[in-house]
């Protein structure tokens, strides 16, 4: 009998799956405890963390620190180097020098260099992030650390690398812009923070770069430029509006009108009469992304697209861009208006 | 009957009960290699970085994102929603409310709270089959749109919604839903890091018994009620093993209608969601696997577990069992539109084996086994002998197994999330964890086996569940 035959197994299961439902169920009640003696540690340990703000703080007014508080002792490096690089975040100038001096004395260097060799990509990037604030403590140390992250395999790790280079010297933003110029990461939107600073630092060099082949690179450099409205890269942008590729025209239209250059909202008007309605859409939702008073005309002349979705954001464009406006023009419905 | 007659029916009645025990074993063997994959990723993931740090990592390069948000008779919690979801923490962002026909003062309330425009003429409805009568924009914030339409049910409203669309992304939040402040940045991160991605999924959670002020959740607590409580467990090991698992293994086909994140160009392409089916969640992502895989693109469907959104759990046996009965319909309807996929394994990968194949073994098949099994078990007892070892290892495996996968899921949960408020309710949920296999399940097994006949009688529509306003605790709720 099949049965019969199993029955040891069987025996043997259920027995063995008591055990284990025995066994998680310590397992449970040991973290209840962990949990509890966390529970009861969690308040001393925001204490720590306040002392410890407290002390980079005062080192980064330059204030008399005092001895390092017993909390520093307490805190990990890795809680440390959180609460240096919240703090660098909001300092400029000679306090970030001097934060970044003291952060080094407790380790937090040797804690982020370590971290730039990590076998998790996810910590390389972020590491590389906040090695800039060394820059001016350990200049050698940190341009080496980066220079190595920038041939990282990872693309996000060799993007965070480029961006934090430009920051450094002048030696490693041309290495990240050298790097920039051939690797496909540089072509993703995850790059954009790097073309937004290389802009604000260098424009000639942006401009440089922009007179790229690849239309994807191309695209977000002038989507960089046009945020920061950096006119050194209007004539690239107008190169740009005859473009074959459409998401590349668009972003020059986009970056000319944010740089307030007169060819931006020609550009658009000849957008909005476009025969194809995809452009005449992807106008009105270009000018529905910052509505500025003089798109008001380029909204009235397409409140009669024959295509609904045209006409829909054209009015609906006009209703935000000017009230009174879409009433006279029975954009709002008479009653409701009334 | 002949002596040889009974020996073979025994034997046949053995081979049975062993084939059904069989495929029990299979089924918690398969969610405990699912509990380890889990583990894998989470343990793999990089820590999680706070919300600061997150900001200024994406705030320039995060994509453009439109929430589109269904709402049906949603008067008692509509504003607040709205408000929170304007208040959440993402540099660029709209809001499209879809009021789908509501009968109460939806609406009514969003025009006062909101100082909503109508806009006047036709309006785009491609993907829509209940006609839109109005478009709102507001005259106080730029980035509300709100769209009065006739009631289509849930697909047709959010299809309203992808048409007026103007984000890279959209997010489709349920009314009912309350999202945590980072959320939207917290799931966007997968979109950023790996241009790839057309699908995020985040964890939803049961907000029975949260404090919640302004449509935020401001305490997170557990439900004090049973019911709640052990859907707040069974929702940590649905989030927290099983989706973490399969999008491990790129077969994750179901993001949640509660909260998820999608490409909107790829789900105009689609046609955006399907009208004939009440479980348009997960047809949508089967049929972007479909669509990804038919073209040959490579392509991801991610699930970020830190991205919480709070939902309100059914506290009524009979609303549970109305959902349960839906969500059960819905998936079956979803794995026969798509069960073709099945048969060709090499061109649809992980999500039609793993997916599809999971439905298949573990919703379509498994509830009956299980239920079959309990039926059976006081027959087996009285039988004794080598019958009652099988009994013993079936109540064994079935709430045993059950209870040590909850505990796998809560340790999970506590190592790497953390997210259960406090080391008593990590207690609380381990009781609920062992309570949920002592009758729980069986009764949600029993709704999935009415939905399959439902789903066999052809039943449509959506049942309806009594919700009450988040921040107005019930009697049981009321602290002493």
């Amino acid at each position: 009998m099949p049965l019969v035959a199993a029955a040891p197994l069987l025996r043997f299961m259920w027995t063995a799956t008591l055990l284990l439902v025995l066994m998680a169920l310590v397992v449970v009640l040991v973290l209840v405890l962990r949990r509890m003696v966390e529970e009861l540690r969690a308040e001393r340990q925001a204490r720590d963390r306040k002392a410890v703000h407290q002390y980079l703080m005062r080192a980064a007014l330059g204030q008399d620190r005092g001895p390092p508080p017993t909390a520093l002792a307490r805190l990990d490096r890795a809680e440390i180097a959180e609460l240096v690089s919240e703090l660098a975040s909001v300092v400029r100038g000679e306090m970030r020098r001097r934060l970044a001096a003291a952060a080094t004395a407790l380790g937090v260097l040797e804690h982020e260099l370590a971290r730039s060799r990590s076998r998790r990509a996810a910590l390389r990037a972020r590491s590389a992030r906040r090695l800039p604030l060394f820059a001016t403590v350990a200049a050698g140390r940190v341009g080496a650390a980066l220079a190595r992250l920038l041939e990282d395999p990872v693309p996000e790790v060799r993007v965070a690398a480029a961006t934090a280079a430009v920051e450094v010297d002048a030696a490693l933003r041309t290495r990240a812009c050298e790097r920039a110029r051939h690797d496909p990461a540089f072509a993703r939107r995850l790059a954009l923070r790097f073309w937004e600073r290389l802009g604000e630092l260098e424009p000639a060099t942006l401009a440089e770069l922009a007179r790229d082949d690849d239309p994807e690179r191309l695209r977000l450099i002038l989507e960089a430029a046009g945020r920061g409205r950096l006119l050194a890269l209007a004539r690239e942008a107008v190169a740009a509006l005859d473009h074959p590729y459409l998401p590349l025209r668009l972003a020059a239209v986009g970056a000319l009108v944010e740089m307030d250059h007169p060819r931006g909202l020609a550009a658009l008007e000849q957008l909005v009469e476009a025969a194809d309605p995809a452009l005449r859409l992807a106008a009105l939702t270009l000018m529905r992304q910052e509505p500025r008073p003089a798109f008001t005309p380029l909204a009235v002349a397409r409140l009669d697209d024959p295509d609904p979705r045209v006409a829909f954001r054209a009015r609906e464009l006009l209703v935000r861009l000017d009230p009174e406006r879409a009433r006279e023009l029975g954009v709002v419905p008479r009653e409701q208006a009334a | 009957m002949s002596a040889a007659l009974l020996t073979l029916l025994t034997a046949l009645a053995q081979l049975v009960a062993l084939a059904l025990f069989g495929l029990l074993l299979f089924q918690q063997l398969f969610y405990a290699a699912l509990l380890g994959t889990a583990l894998f990723a989470l343990v793999r993931r990089p820590p999680q970085r706070a919300t600061r740090g997150l900001w200024s990592e994406l705030v320039d390069v995060a994509p453009s994102l439109t929430i589109i948000v269904p709402a049906h008779d949603e008067e008692a919690t509509i504003v607040d929603s709205v408000r929170a979801l304007l208040a959440l923490q993402y540099p660029r962002f709209e809001v499209v409310v879809v009021d789908d026909g509501s009968r109460d003062g939806t609406l009514a309330r969003l025009k006062e709270a909101f100082a909503l425009e109508p806009i006047a003429g036709p309006l785009p409805q491609r993907l829509v089959r209940a006609p839109v009568r109005q478009v709102f924009e507001s005259r106080t914030l730029t980035r509300l749109t709100v769209i009065t339409k006739a009631n289509g049910g849930k697909s047709d409203a959010l299809n309203a919604g992808l048409e007026l669309a103007t984000g890279e992304l959209v997010c489709s939040v349920d009314a009912d839903s309350l999202l945590e402040s980072d959320s939207l940045l917290r799931a966007v991160e997968p979109f950023v890091r790996d241009e790839t991605t057309l699908a995020v999924g985040g964890t939803v959670r049961v907000a029975n018994g949260c404090r919640v002020e302004a449509g935020r959740v401001v305490r997170a607590e557990l439900p004090r009620r049973w019911l709640p409580r052990l859907q707040a467990m069974e929702y940590i090991r649905a989030f927290v093993m099983a989706r973490l698992a399969f999008a491990h293994f790129g077969a994750l086909t179901i993001v949640s209608g509660a909260f998820g994140l999608f490409r909107r160009d790829v789900l105009l392409t689609l046609g955006g969601y399907r009208h004939d089916t009440v479980g348009e969640d997960f047809e949508l992502v089967v049929r972007i696997h479909r669509y990804a895989r038919e073209r040959g693109r490579t392509y991801a469907v991610h699930f970020v577990p830190e991205p919480v959104c709070w939902t309100q759990a059914p506290e009524r046996w009979r609303d549970l069992a109305r959902q349960r009965i839906r969500w059960h319909r819905g998936a079956l309807e979803t794995f026969f539109a798509h069960a073709d996929m099945l048969a060709r394994p090499r061109r649809y990968g992980a999500p039609a084996l793993l997916g599809l194949g999971t439905l298949l073994l573990i919703d379509v098949v498994g509830p009956a086994v299980e239920l079959l099994g309990w039926l059976l078990l006081p027959l087996f007892w009285s039988l004794g002998g080598a019958w009652l070892e099988l009994a013993l290892a079936w109540v064994a495996l079935a709430a045993g197994g059950g209870i040590a996968l909850s505990c796998g899921a809560l340790v999970l949960e506590e190592l790497e999330l953390a997210r259960v408020p406090r080391a008593r309710d990590l207690l609380r949920l381990a009781l609920a964890g062992v309570v949920e296999n002592l009758g729980y399940r069986q009764f949600i097994n029993l709704c999935r086996i009415i939905g399959h006949l439902q789903w066999l009688r052809g039943a449509t529509g959506w049942g309806r569940i009594t919700r009450r306003r988040f921040d107005r605790p019930t009697p049981a709720e009321t602290p002493p």
